[in-house]
Protein backbone atom coordinates (compact mmCIF):
# COMPACT_ATOMS: atom_id res chain seq x y z
CA UNK A 1 0.00 0.00 0.00
CA UNK A 2 2.88 2.36 0.84
CA UNK A 3 4.34 1.94 -2.66
CA UNK A 4 0.99 2.75 -4.22
CA UNK A 5 0.51 5.84 -2.04
CA UNK A 6 4.01 7.08 -2.85
CA UNK A 7 3.50 6.48 -6.57
CA UNK A 8 0.16 8.26 -6.62
CA UNK A 9 0.01 10.94 -3.92
CA UNK A 10 3.78 11.28 -3.43
CA UNK A 11 4.90 11.67 -7.03
CA UNK A 12 1.89 13.80 -7.95
CA UNK A 13 2.80 16.19 -5.14
CA UNK A 14 6.29 16.73 -6.49
CA UNK A 15 5.02 16.97 -10.07
CA UNK A 16 2.38 19.54 -9.19
CA UNK A 17 4.75 21.69 -7.16
CA UNK A 18 7.70 21.73 -9.49
CA UNK A 19 7.22 25.51 -9.96
CA UNK A 20 7.57 26.05 -6.22
CA UNK A 21 10.69 23.86 -5.96
CA UNK A 22 12.17 25.52 -9.00
CA UNK A 23 11.87 29.00 -7.53
CA UNK A 24 13.12 27.75 -4.13
CA UNK A 25 16.12 26.08 -5.79
CA UNK A 26 16.88 29.25 -7.71
CA UNK A 27 16.71 31.32 -4.53
CA UNK A 28 18.91 28.92 -2.57
CA UNK A 29 21.47 27.90 -5.19
CA UNK A 30 21.04 29.93 -8.37
CA UNK A 31 21.74 33.43 -7.19
CA UNK A 32 25.03 32.92 -5.37
CA UNK A 33 28.32 32.44 -7.16
CA UNK A 34 29.92 29.01 -6.96
CA UNK A 35 32.69 29.58 -4.44
CA UNK A 36 30.42 31.57 -2.12
CA UNK A 37 27.61 29.03 -2.22
CA UNK A 38 28.95 26.60 0.41
CA UNK A 39 30.02 29.48 2.66
CA UNK A 40 26.59 31.08 2.39
CA UNK A 41 24.74 27.89 3.29
CA UNK A 42 27.10 27.13 6.18
CA UNK A 43 26.52 30.61 7.59
CA UNK A 44 22.81 30.19 7.12
CA UNK A 45 22.80 26.84 8.95
CA UNK A 46 24.89 28.24 11.80
CA UNK A 47 22.65 31.30 12.11
CA UNK A 48 19.58 29.05 12.32
CA UNK A 49 21.14 26.67 14.88
CA UNK A 50 22.57 29.44 17.05
CA UNK A 51 19.48 31.59 17.39
CA UNK A 52 16.12 30.68 18.91
CA UNK A 53 14.37 33.30 16.75
CA UNK A 54 15.94 32.02 13.53
CA UNK A 55 15.06 28.49 14.55
CA UNK A 56 11.44 29.56 15.05
CA UNK A 57 11.42 31.29 11.66
CA UNK A 58 12.56 28.10 9.90
CA UNK A 59 9.96 26.15 11.88
CA UNK A 60 7.27 28.58 10.69
CA UNK A 61 8.33 27.95 7.08
CA UNK A 62 8.21 24.19 7.70
CA UNK A 63 4.77 24.61 9.26
CA UNK A 64 3.53 26.21 6.03
CA UNK A 65 5.06 23.44 3.97
CA UNK A 66 3.46 20.80 6.23
CA UNK A 67 0.12 22.55 5.89
CA UNK A 68 0.49 22.43 2.13
CA UNK A 69 1.25 18.69 2.28
CA UNK A 70 -1.69 17.96 4.60
CA UNK A 71 -4.15 19.87 2.44
CA UNK A 72 -2.79 18.28 -0.71
CA UNK A 73 -3.30 14.79 0.74
CA UNK A 74 -6.77 15.73 2.02
CA UNK A 75 -7.77 17.06 -1.40
CA UNK A 76 -6.51 13.93 -3.15
CA UNK A 77 -8.26 11.58 -0.73
CA UNK A 78 -11.55 13.32 -1.49
CA UNK A 79 -11.24 12.72 -5.24
CA UNK A 80 -13.20 9.87 -6.79
CA UNK A 81 -10.07 8.44 -8.46
CA UNK A 82 -8.39 8.13 -5.04
CA UNK A 83 -11.22 6.15 -3.47
CA UNK A 84 -8.91 3.13 -3.39
CA UNK A 85 -7.07 4.80 -0.49
CA UNK A 86 -10.11 4.05 1.69
CA UNK A 87 -8.64 0.54 1.86
CA UNK A 88 -6.08 2.00 4.27
CA UNK A 89 -8.85 2.49 6.83
CA UNK A 90 -9.29 -1.29 7.09
CA UNK A 91 -5.85 -1.51 8.75
CA UNK A 92 -5.50 -1.11 12.51
CA UNK A 93 -4.72 2.31 13.95
CA UNK A 94 -1.02 1.71 14.52
CA UNK A 95 -0.43 0.44 10.98
CA UNK A 96 -2.38 3.35 9.50
CA UNK A 97 -0.39 5.89 11.53
CA UNK A 98 2.92 4.32 10.49
CA UNK A 99 1.81 4.37 6.87
CA UNK A 100 0.86 8.06 6.93
CA UNK A 101 4.06 8.97 8.79
CA UNK A 102 6.04 7.32 5.98
CA UNK A 103 3.97 9.10 3.32
CA UNK A 104 4.55 12.47 4.99
CA UNK A 105 8.26 11.74 5.39
CA UNK A 106 8.36 11.25 1.62
CA UNK A 107 6.42 14.46 0.96
CA UNK A 108 8.60 16.39 3.40
CA UNK A 109 11.86 14.98 2.14
CA UNK A 110 13.38 18.39 1.28
CA UNK A 111 12.62 19.59 4.81
CA UNK A 112 13.98 16.40 6.39
CA UNK A 113 17.21 16.66 4.37
CA UNK A 114 17.64 20.23 5.56
CA UNK A 115 16.89 19.14 9.14
CA UNK A 116 19.67 16.53 8.74
CA UNK A 117 22.10 19.27 7.73
CA UNK A 118 21.00 21.28 10.78
CA UNK A 119 21.70 18.32 13.09
CA UNK A 120 25.19 17.93 11.59
CA UNK A 121 25.80 21.66 12.09
CA UNK A 122 24.58 21.50 15.71
CA UNK A 123 26.89 18.58 16.52
CA UNK A 124 29.90 20.20 14.84
CA UNK A 125 29.47 23.72 16.17
CA UNK A 126 27.83 22.90 19.52
CA UNK A 127 24.83 25.19 18.95
CA UNK A 128 21.56 23.68 20.14
CA UNK A 129 18.84 26.25 19.46
CA UNK A 130 18.19 24.34 16.23
CA UNK A 131 16.66 21.59 18.37
CA UNK A 132 13.53 23.77 18.60
CA UNK A 133 13.00 23.41 14.86
CA UNK A 134 13.93 19.68 14.85
CA UNK A 135 11.49 18.81 17.67
CA UNK A 136 8.89 21.02 15.99
CA UNK A 137 9.41 19.14 12.73
CA UNK A 138 8.82 15.77 14.42
CA UNK A 139 5.63 17.17 15.94
CA UNK A 140 4.52 18.48 12.55
CA UNK A 141 4.96 15.04 10.94
CA UNK A 142 3.03 13.42 13.80
CA UNK A 143 0.30 16.05 13.46
CA UNK A 144 0.06 15.56 9.70
CA UNK A 145 -0.22 11.78 10.02
CA UNK A 146 -2.78 12.03 12.86
CA UNK A 147 -4.87 14.55 10.97
CA UNK A 148 -4.97 12.38 7.84
CA UNK A 149 -5.78 9.31 9.95
CA UNK A 150 -8.65 11.18 11.61
CA UNK A 151 -9.92 12.72 8.36
CA UNK A 152 -9.98 9.40 6.52
CA UNK A 153 -11.46 7.31 9.36
CA UNK A 154 -14.07 9.69 10.73
CA UNK A 155 -15.62 10.98 7.51
CA UNK A 156 -19.12 10.57 8.98
CA UNK A 157 -18.54 13.29 11.59
CA UNK A 158 -20.02 16.61 10.43
CA UNK A 159 -17.48 19.36 9.91
CA UNK A 160 -17.98 22.66 11.66
CA UNK A 161 -16.83 26.01 10.45
CA UNK A 162 -14.32 27.42 12.92
CA UNK A 163 -14.81 30.89 11.52
CA UNK A 164 -18.22 32.07 10.42
CA UNK A 165 -17.85 35.14 8.28
CA UNK A 166 -20.90 37.40 7.97
CA UNK A 167 -22.77 36.56 4.80
CA UNK A 168 -22.35 39.60 2.56
CA UNK A 169 -24.20 39.29 -0.72
CA UNK A 170 -21.91 40.39 -3.51
CA UNK A 171 -22.93 40.58 -7.14
CA UNK A 172 -21.34 37.73 -9.08
CA UNK A 173 -20.78 38.55 -12.75
CA UNK A 174 -19.87 35.42 -14.71
CA UNK A 175 -16.20 36.34 -15.15
CA UNK A 176 -15.75 36.53 -11.35
CA UNK A 177 -17.02 32.99 -10.69
CA UNK A 178 -13.50 31.50 -10.68
CA UNK A 179 -12.52 34.09 -8.06
CA UNK A 180 -15.49 33.14 -5.88
CA UNK A 181 -14.44 29.53 -6.36
CA UNK A 182 -11.03 30.39 -4.88
CA UNK A 183 -12.52 32.35 -2.00
CA UNK A 184 -15.15 29.78 -1.16
CA UNK A 185 -13.69 26.41 -2.04
CA UNK A 186 -9.92 26.87 -2.33
CA UNK A 187 -9.15 29.33 0.48
CA UNK A 188 -6.02 27.53 1.65
CA UNK A 189 -4.66 27.11 -1.88
CA UNK A 190 -5.21 30.82 -2.44
CA UNK A 191 -3.61 31.79 0.89
CA UNK A 192 -0.58 29.55 0.42
CA UNK A 193 -0.17 30.75 -3.17
CA UNK A 194 -0.30 34.41 -2.16
CA UNK A 195 2.01 33.86 0.78
CA UNK A 196 4.59 31.98 -1.31
CA UNK A 197 4.27 34.57 -4.08
CA UNK A 198 4.83 37.52 -1.75
CA UNK A 199 7.65 35.72 0.10
CA UNK A 200 9.50 34.96 -3.14
CA UNK A 201 8.87 38.47 -4.42
CA UNK A 202 10.38 39.98 -1.27
CA UNK A 203 13.22 37.44 -1.20
CA UNK A 204 14.38 38.33 -4.72
CA UNK A 205 14.32 42.04 -3.90
CA UNK A 206 16.24 41.34 -0.69
CA UNK A 207 18.89 39.22 -2.42
CA UNK A 208 19.47 41.88 -5.07
CA UNK A 209 19.19 44.82 -2.66
CA UNK A 210 22.79 45.87 -3.46
CA UNK A 211 22.05 46.17 -7.20
CA UNK A 212 19.98 49.32 -6.79
CA UNK A 213 16.77 50.26 -8.59
CA UNK A 214 17.05 48.03 -11.68
CA UNK A 215 13.84 47.08 -13.47
CA UNK A 216 15.31 43.62 -14.19
CA UNK A 217 15.35 42.86 -10.46
CA UNK A 218 11.66 43.73 -10.16
CA UNK A 219 10.82 41.68 -13.23
CA UNK A 220 12.78 38.70 -11.85
CA UNK A 221 10.76 39.06 -8.65
CA UNK A 222 7.57 39.16 -10.74
CA UNK A 223 8.69 36.03 -12.59
CA UNK A 224 8.68 34.19 -9.25
CA UNK A 225 5.20 35.64 -8.65
CA UNK A 226 3.98 34.24 -11.99
CA UNK A 227 5.52 30.83 -11.28
CA UNK A 228 4.02 30.81 -7.77
CA UNK A 229 0.60 31.16 -9.41
CA UNK A 230 1.16 28.25 -11.81
CA UNK A 231 -0.88 25.77 -9.76
CA UNK A 232 -3.57 28.31 -8.96
CA UNK A 233 -4.11 28.97 -12.68
CA UNK A 234 -4.19 25.23 -13.26
CA UNK A 235 -6.93 24.81 -10.63
CA UNK A 236 -8.90 27.75 -12.06
CA UNK A 237 -8.89 26.21 -15.52
CA UNK A 238 -9.87 22.82 -14.12
CA UNK A 239 -12.77 24.54 -12.39
CA UNK A 240 -13.72 26.32 -15.61
CA UNK A 241 -13.61 23.09 -17.60
CA UNK A 242 -15.62 21.15 -15.05
CA UNK A 243 -18.23 23.60 -13.80
CA UNK A 244 -18.41 26.32 -16.43
CA UNK A 245 -18.27 24.22 -19.59
CA UNK A 246 -22.03 24.78 -20.05
CA UNK A 247 -21.24 28.40 -20.94
CA UNK A 248 -19.49 27.28 -24.11
CA UNK A 249 -22.85 26.41 -25.64
CA UNK A 250 -23.96 30.00 -25.07
CA UNK A 251 -23.38 32.87 -27.50
CA UNK A 252 -20.40 34.38 -25.70
CA UNK A 253 -17.44 35.49 -27.79
CA UNK A 254 -13.90 34.25 -27.20
CA UNK A 255 -12.65 37.81 -26.79
CA UNK A 256 -15.22 38.49 -24.05
CA UNK A 257 -14.09 35.37 -22.19
CA UNK A 258 -10.46 36.45 -22.61
CA UNK A 259 -11.21 39.91 -21.17
CA UNK A 260 -12.82 38.12 -18.23
CA UNK A 261 -9.69 36.06 -17.59
CA UNK A 262 -7.48 39.12 -17.91
CA UNK A 263 -9.60 41.05 -15.39
CA UNK A 264 -9.49 38.05 -13.07
CA UNK A 265 -5.69 37.76 -13.27
CA UNK A 266 -5.41 41.50 -12.65
CA UNK A 267 -7.50 41.15 -9.48
CA UNK A 268 -5.39 38.16 -8.39
CA UNK A 269 -2.12 40.04 -8.74
CA UNK A 270 -3.35 43.30 -7.21
CA UNK A 271 -1.47 42.77 -3.90
CA UNK A 272 1.81 42.15 -5.73
CA UNK A 273 1.27 45.13 -8.03
CA UNK A 274 0.47 47.36 -5.04
CA UNK A 275 3.68 46.18 -3.35
CA UNK A 276 5.69 46.77 -6.51
CA UNK A 277 4.32 50.30 -6.88
CA UNK A 278 5.10 51.07 -3.26
CA UNK A 279 8.59 49.53 -3.23
CA UNK A 280 9.59 51.37 -6.42
CA UNK A 281 8.51 54.64 -4.83
CA UNK A 282 5.49 54.90 -7.14
CA UNK A 283 7.43 54.43 -10.37
CA UNK A 284 4.65 54.15 -12.94
CA UNK A 285 6.90 52.88 -15.75
CA UNK A 286 8.14 49.91 -13.69
CA UNK A 287 4.57 49.16 -12.61
CA UNK A 288 3.34 49.15 -16.22
CA UNK A 289 6.23 46.99 -17.46
CA UNK A 290 5.67 44.68 -14.50
CA UNK A 291 1.93 44.42 -15.16
CA UNK A 292 2.50 43.72 -18.83
CA UNK A 293 5.03 40.99 -18.07
CA UNK A 294 3.06 39.32 -15.24
CA UNK A 295 -0.34 39.36 -16.94
CA UNK A 296 1.15 38.14 -20.21
CA UNK A 297 2.92 35.41 -18.24
CA UNK A 298 -0.30 34.26 -16.59
CA UNK A 299 -2.16 34.30 -19.90
CA UNK A 300 0.64 32.23 -21.41
CA UNK A 301 0.35 29.70 -18.58
CA UNK A 302 -3.38 29.54 -19.22
CA UNK A 303 -2.84 28.86 -22.93
CA UNK A 304 -0.26 26.24 -22.04
CA UNK A 305 -2.74 24.38 -19.84
CA UNK A 306 -5.40 24.51 -22.57
CA UNK A 307 -2.92 23.46 -25.24
CA UNK A 308 -1.56 20.59 -23.18
CA UNK A 309 -5.07 19.54 -22.12
CA UNK A 310 -4.12 20.01 -18.48
CA UNK A 311 -1.41 17.36 -18.63
CA UNK A 312 0.58 18.29 -15.53
CA UNK A 313 3.77 16.51 -16.52
CA UNK A 314 4.12 18.41 -19.80
CA UNK A 315 2.95 21.61 -18.12
CA UNK A 316 5.83 21.52 -15.66
CA UNK A 317 8.34 20.85 -18.39
CA UNK A 318 7.09 23.95 -20.18
CA UNK A 319 7.16 25.89 -16.90
CA UNK A 320 10.85 25.09 -16.59
CA UNK A 321 11.38 26.25 -20.16
CA UNK A 322 9.35 29.41 -19.49
CA UNK A 323 11.46 30.12 -16.41
CA UNK A 324 14.77 29.87 -18.25
CA UNK A 325 13.70 31.77 -21.33
CA UNK A 326 12.09 34.53 -19.22
CA UNK A 327 15.23 34.87 -17.09
CA UNK A 328 17.36 35.13 -20.21
CA UNK A 329 15.08 37.78 -21.76
CA UNK A 330 14.94 39.79 -18.53
CA UNK A 331 18.69 39.69 -17.88
CA UNK A 332 19.44 40.56 -21.52
CA UNK A 333 17.15 43.59 -21.23
CA UNK A 334 14.60 42.38 -23.82
CA UNK A 335 11.79 42.24 -21.27
CA UNK A 336 9.41 44.55 -23.17
CA UNK A 337 9.69 42.70 -26.47
CA UNK A 338 9.52 39.40 -24.63
CA UNK A 339 6.36 40.47 -22.76
CA UNK A 340 4.72 41.56 -26.02
CA UNK A 341 5.72 38.31 -27.69
CA UNK A 342 4.25 36.08 -24.97
CA UNK A 343 1.12 38.23 -24.84
CA UNK A 344 0.67 37.88 -28.60
CA UNK A 345 1.21 34.11 -28.43
CA UNK A 346 -1.21 33.69 -25.52
CA UNK A 347 -3.96 35.86 -27.05
CA UNK A 348 -3.61 34.31 -30.52
CA UNK A 349 -3.70 30.81 -29.06
CA UNK A 350 -6.78 31.51 -26.96
CA UNK A 351 -8.74 33.16 -29.76
CA UNK A 352 -7.82 30.54 -32.33
CA UNK A 353 -8.37 27.56 -30.07
CA UNK A 354 -11.42 28.72 -28.09
CA UNK A 355 -13.87 26.90 -30.35
CA UNK A 356 -11.54 24.00 -31.01
CA UNK A 357 -11.06 22.81 -27.46
CA UNK A 358 -13.37 20.32 -25.80
CA UNK A 359 -13.36 21.33 -22.13
CA UNK A 360 -14.37 17.79 -21.22
CA UNK A 361 -10.84 16.69 -22.13
CA UNK A 362 -9.43 19.19 -19.63
CA UNK A 363 -11.90 18.54 -16.81
CA UNK B 1 -52.71 26.97 -20.18
CA UNK B 2 -49.95 29.57 -20.36
CA UNK B 3 -47.45 29.59 -23.15
CA UNK B 4 -44.00 30.03 -21.67
CA UNK B 5 -41.07 31.64 -23.37
CA UNK B 6 -40.63 34.54 -25.73
CA UNK B 7 -43.09 34.76 -28.56
CA UNK B 8 -40.48 35.85 -31.08
CA UNK B 9 -41.07 34.97 -34.69
CA UNK B 10 -38.97 31.94 -35.53
CA UNK B 11 -37.66 30.81 -38.89
CA UNK B 12 -38.33 27.33 -40.14
CA UNK B 13 -35.57 25.12 -38.86
CA UNK B 14 -33.01 23.77 -41.26
CA UNK B 15 -30.25 21.91 -39.47
CA UNK B 16 -27.74 20.07 -41.60
CA UNK B 17 -24.78 17.96 -40.55
CA UNK B 18 -22.45 16.89 -43.36
CA UNK B 19 -19.50 14.50 -43.48
CA UNK B 20 -19.34 14.20 -39.72
CA UNK B 21 -16.47 12.29 -38.22
CA UNK B 22 -15.80 12.20 -34.50
CA UNK B 23 -13.44 9.95 -32.65
CA UNK B 24 -12.05 9.70 -29.14
CA UNK B 25 -8.51 8.41 -29.41
CA UNK B 26 -8.70 5.56 -31.91
CA UNK B 27 -12.39 4.89 -31.30
CA UNK B 28 -14.72 6.38 -33.90
CA UNK B 29 -17.99 7.39 -32.27
CA UNK B 30 -19.77 9.03 -35.18
CA UNK B 31 -19.21 8.84 -38.91
CA UNK B 32 -21.95 9.71 -41.36
CA UNK B 33 -22.43 11.66 -44.57
CA UNK B 34 -25.55 13.67 -43.87
CA UNK B 35 -28.16 14.30 -41.21
CA UNK B 36 -30.95 16.77 -41.75
CA UNK B 37 -33.66 18.18 -39.48
CA UNK B 38 -36.50 20.58 -40.19
CA UNK B 39 -38.95 22.13 -37.70
CA UNK B 40 -40.38 19.55 -35.32
CA UNK B 41 -39.75 17.33 -32.33
CA UNK B 42 -37.20 14.57 -32.78
CA UNK B 43 -36.28 11.69 -30.53
CA UNK B 44 -32.86 10.10 -30.64
CA UNK B 45 -32.75 6.58 -29.25
CA UNK B 46 -29.78 4.41 -28.50
CA UNK B 47 -28.00 2.53 -25.75
CA UNK B 48 -25.16 3.77 -23.61
CA UNK B 49 -22.04 4.80 -25.49
CA UNK B 50 -23.66 4.90 -28.92
CA UNK B 51 -22.80 8.58 -29.35
CA UNK B 52 -26.04 10.42 -28.55
CA UNK B 53 -24.43 12.90 -26.16
CA UNK B 54 -21.48 13.31 -28.52
CA UNK B 55 -23.87 14.21 -31.34
CA UNK B 56 -25.59 16.76 -29.09
CA UNK B 57 -22.26 18.19 -28.01
CA UNK B 58 -21.23 18.53 -31.67
CA UNK B 59 -24.42 20.40 -32.55
CA UNK B 60 -24.02 22.61 -29.47
CA UNK B 61 -20.45 23.50 -30.39
CA UNK B 62 -19.02 21.92 -27.27
CA UNK B 63 -16.67 19.44 -28.84
CA UNK B 64 -14.30 19.19 -31.77
CA UNK B 65 -15.27 17.28 -34.91
CA UNK B 66 -14.59 16.97 -38.62
CA UNK B 67 -17.38 18.05 -40.94
CA UNK B 68 -19.96 20.78 -41.36
CA UNK B 69 -22.81 21.76 -39.04
CA UNK B 70 -25.17 24.36 -40.42
CA UNK B 71 -28.33 25.90 -38.97
CA UNK B 72 -30.37 28.04 -41.34
CA UNK B 73 -27.26 28.90 -43.36
CA UNK B 74 -25.22 29.77 -40.27
CA UNK B 75 -22.20 27.51 -40.15
CA UNK B 76 -21.06 26.55 -36.66
CA UNK B 77 -17.35 26.66 -37.47
CA UNK B 78 -17.58 29.99 -39.29
CA UNK B 79 -19.90 31.92 -36.99
CA UNK B 80 -20.06 30.03 -33.67
CA UNK B 81 -21.53 32.89 -31.62
CA UNK B 82 -24.42 33.49 -34.03
CA UNK B 83 -24.96 29.72 -34.27
CA UNK B 84 -25.07 29.29 -30.50
CA UNK B 85 -27.58 32.11 -30.17
CA UNK B 86 -30.04 29.90 -32.07
CA UNK B 87 -29.68 26.72 -30.04
CA UNK B 88 -29.72 25.73 -26.41
CA UNK B 89 -28.58 22.55 -24.78
CA UNK B 90 -29.36 20.85 -21.51
CA UNK B 91 -26.84 18.20 -20.54
CA UNK B 92 -27.79 14.79 -19.19
CA UNK B 93 -25.87 15.42 -15.99
CA UNK B 94 -25.54 19.19 -15.63
CA UNK B 95 -22.69 20.69 -13.63
CA UNK B 96 -22.71 24.22 -12.27
CA UNK B 97 -20.44 25.99 -9.76
CA UNK B 98 -21.59 24.86 -6.32
CA UNK B 99 -21.41 28.29 -4.69
CA UNK B 100 -23.77 30.18 -7.01
CA UNK B 101 -27.50 30.29 -6.38
CA UNK B 102 -30.11 29.14 -8.85
CA UNK B 103 -31.16 32.77 -9.28
CA UNK B 104 -27.61 33.87 -10.11
CA UNK B 105 -27.35 31.20 -12.79
CA UNK B 106 -30.71 32.14 -14.28
CA UNK B 107 -29.77 35.83 -14.22
CA UNK B 108 -26.64 34.96 -16.18
CA UNK B 109 -28.71 33.08 -18.78
CA UNK B 110 -31.22 35.93 -18.90
CA UNK B 111 -28.41 38.39 -19.63
CA UNK B 112 -26.73 36.23 -22.28
CA UNK B 113 -29.99 35.18 -23.97
CA UNK B 114 -31.49 38.66 -23.63
CA UNK B 115 -34.61 37.18 -22.05
CA UNK B 116 -37.39 38.86 -20.07
CA UNK B 117 -37.49 38.40 -16.27
CA UNK B 118 -41.13 37.29 -16.32
CA UNK B 119 -40.20 34.46 -18.68
CA UNK B 120 -37.85 33.02 -16.08
CA UNK B 121 -40.36 33.57 -13.29
CA UNK B 122 -42.96 31.59 -15.24
CA UNK B 123 -40.58 28.74 -15.97
CA UNK B 124 -39.34 28.46 -12.38
CA UNK B 125 -42.91 28.55 -11.14
CA UNK B 126 -43.93 25.81 -13.59
CA UNK B 127 -41.19 23.50 -12.34
CA UNK B 128 -41.83 24.53 -8.70
CA UNK B 129 -38.30 25.83 -8.33
CA UNK B 130 -39.10 29.37 -7.17
CA UNK B 131 -38.68 28.67 -3.42
CA UNK B 132 -35.18 27.23 -4.00
CA UNK B 133 -33.75 29.92 -6.24
CA UNK B 134 -31.80 31.65 -3.48
CA UNK B 135 -30.19 28.41 -2.33
CA UNK B 136 -26.72 27.52 -3.51
CA UNK B 137 -26.59 24.98 -6.34
CA UNK B 138 -24.32 22.80 -4.17
CA UNK B 139 -27.32 22.13 -1.91
CA UNK B 140 -29.62 21.04 -4.76
CA UNK B 141 -30.71 17.45 -5.24
CA UNK B 142 -29.96 15.85 -8.62
CA UNK B 143 -33.63 16.36 -9.61
CA UNK B 144 -33.53 20.06 -8.74
CA UNK B 145 -30.29 20.46 -10.66
CA UNK B 146 -31.84 18.78 -13.67
CA UNK B 147 -34.89 21.04 -13.49
CA UNK B 148 -32.64 24.10 -13.26
CA UNK B 149 -30.77 22.93 -16.34
CA UNK B 150 -34.06 22.40 -18.22
CA UNK B 151 -35.25 25.88 -17.25
CA UNK B 152 -31.96 27.33 -18.56
CA UNK B 153 -32.52 25.53 -21.88
CA UNK B 154 -35.92 27.17 -22.34
CA UNK B 155 -34.70 30.71 -21.69
CA UNK B 156 -34.64 33.06 -24.69
CA UNK B 157 -35.86 32.78 -28.24
CA UNK B 158 -33.72 29.95 -29.53
CA UNK B 159 -34.80 27.89 -32.52
CA UNK B 160 -33.58 24.47 -31.50
CA UNK B 161 -33.61 23.09 -27.96
CA UNK B 162 -31.51 19.99 -27.37
CA UNK B 163 -32.37 18.01 -24.27
CA UNK B 164 -30.11 15.12 -23.34
CA UNK B 165 -32.01 12.61 -21.20
CA UNK B 166 -34.51 15.23 -19.97
CA UNK B 167 -36.54 12.72 -17.99
CA UNK B 168 -33.85 11.29 -15.74
CA UNK B 169 -33.95 12.22 -12.04
CA UNK B 170 -37.07 14.42 -12.33
CA UNK B 171 -40.38 13.28 -10.79
CA UNK B 172 -43.29 12.16 -12.96
CA UNK B 173 -45.29 15.36 -12.37
CA UNK B 174 -42.36 17.46 -13.60
CA UNK B 175 -41.90 15.09 -16.55
CA UNK B 176 -45.54 15.65 -17.55
CA UNK B 177 -45.10 19.41 -17.25
CA UNK B 178 -41.97 19.19 -19.38
CA UNK B 179 -43.79 17.24 -22.10
CA UNK B 180 -46.56 19.83 -22.10
CA UNK B 181 -44.05 22.67 -22.25
CA UNK B 182 -42.27 21.08 -25.21
CA UNK B 183 -45.60 20.69 -27.02
CA UNK B 184 -46.53 24.31 -26.37
CA UNK B 185 -43.16 25.63 -27.50
CA UNK B 186 -43.23 23.42 -30.59
CA UNK B 187 -46.53 25.06 -31.53
CA UNK B 188 -44.69 28.40 -31.34
CA UNK B 189 -42.23 27.12 -33.95
CA UNK B 190 -39.38 25.87 -31.78
CA UNK B 191 -37.76 22.56 -32.59
CA UNK B 192 -36.57 19.90 -30.18
CA UNK B 193 -34.02 17.16 -30.30
CA UNK B 194 -34.38 14.80 -27.35
CA UNK B 195 -32.65 11.69 -26.19
CA UNK B 196 -34.21 9.32 -23.73
CA UNK B 197 -33.73 5.76 -22.57
CA UNK B 198 -37.33 5.80 -21.42
CA UNK B 199 -40.11 5.41 -23.96
CA UNK B 200 -41.67 8.74 -24.82
CA UNK B 201 -45.46 8.70 -24.91
CA UNK B 202 -46.27 9.71 -28.47
CA UNK B 203 -49.74 10.79 -27.38
CA UNK B 204 -48.22 13.42 -25.12
CA UNK B 205 -45.60 14.55 -27.61
CA UNK B 206 -45.99 14.74 -31.37
CA UNK B 207 -42.68 13.19 -32.35
CA UNK B 208 -41.85 13.90 -36.00
CA UNK B 209 -39.18 11.25 -36.37
CA UNK B 210 -37.38 8.77 -34.16
CA UNK B 211 -33.70 8.25 -34.88
CA UNK B 212 -31.21 5.77 -33.60
CA UNK B 213 -27.42 5.68 -33.73
CA UNK B 214 -26.22 2.31 -34.97
CA UNK B 215 -22.55 1.70 -35.73
CA UNK B 216 -21.65 5.41 -35.88
CA UNK B 217 -24.53 6.15 -38.29
CA UNK B 218 -27.82 7.93 -37.59
CA UNK B 219 -30.74 5.92 -38.93
CA UNK B 220 -34.51 6.45 -38.92
CA UNK B 221 -36.49 3.99 -36.83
Amino acid sequence: MLKLLLRTIGLTFYQQHVGLFLVAAYLLFGMIQGYQLVEFHLSLLISICSSAINSLVILAIWLLYTLKCVLFVKHKLNLAEYQFTMMVTTLNKSKQMKLWVKVYCFLMLPVIIYAGLMIATMVKHQYYFGLIAIVGLLMLIAFAASYTFYASNYTFKPTRNLINLPGIKLPKPFWTWPLFYLFQQQVVLLLVCKLVSILFFKAILWVFADVGPDIRVYLTALLTVVLSHAMLIYHLLKFDAHYQSFAKSLPITAIKRLYGWLALFLLLLLPEFAMLFWLTHFNLAILLYGMLFSLSGLLLLQSLIYGLKADTESYFKYLLFFFFISMTAILAGYYFLFSLAILAIAVAFYLLKFNKIDLKEIA
Amino acid sequence: MKIYGQKAKLNLLNLTLKNIHKQYGLHTVLQFDEFHLTTGIYWLKGGNGTGKSTLFRIISGLTTFDGIVKLNNIELKKDPVQFRSKISYSEAEPQYPLFITGRELLNFYQEVRDAKPNEIAELTSLFEMTPFLDQKVGGYSSGMLKKLSLICAFIGSVELIILDEPLITIDSASADKLMHLISEQAKMGKSFLLSSHQEIDKEKLAIATVFEIINTQIVKC
